[in-house]
């Protein structure tokens, strides 16, 4: 799975806005933001990773139990669908 | 050194 192509990412005051470009403007009318955890697992989705990766990438990076980084994990990804931002 | 954790979000607001 991965980010479909089209969003930009830029950082202003601390927070990680994401615009979509191009024909994707069609497909999201609006912006969407990301906390530090959520661009880290963005910049993961920006090249294709299987779910096992990048649940280890979020433990590698992270002080996290493993249960927690799943449900957490599993819940943002549901968001990128909902959103249409993830290809899979 | 790991991080410390905060639960990953992302937030979206139509525009109007």
């Amino acid at each position: 799975m991965r980010i479909k192509e089209g969003y930009l990412v830029r950082e202003i005051a601390d927070c990680h806005i994401v615009v979509p470009i191009g024909d994707r403007v069609i497909d999201f009318k609006g912006i969407m933001t990301l906390n530090d955890t959520g661009y880290f697992i963005w910049k993961c989705l920006s090249e294709d990773i299987a779910y096992a990766q990048l649940l280890s990438a979020i433990l590698d990076e992270y002080e996290i139990d493993e249960a927690t980084a799943r449900a957490d994990l599993d819940e943002f990804l549901e968001d990128a669908r909902q959103n249409g931002v993830l290809e899979e | 050194m790991k991080k410390e954790y905060t639960k990953p979000q992302l937030d979206a607001t139509a525009y109007a």
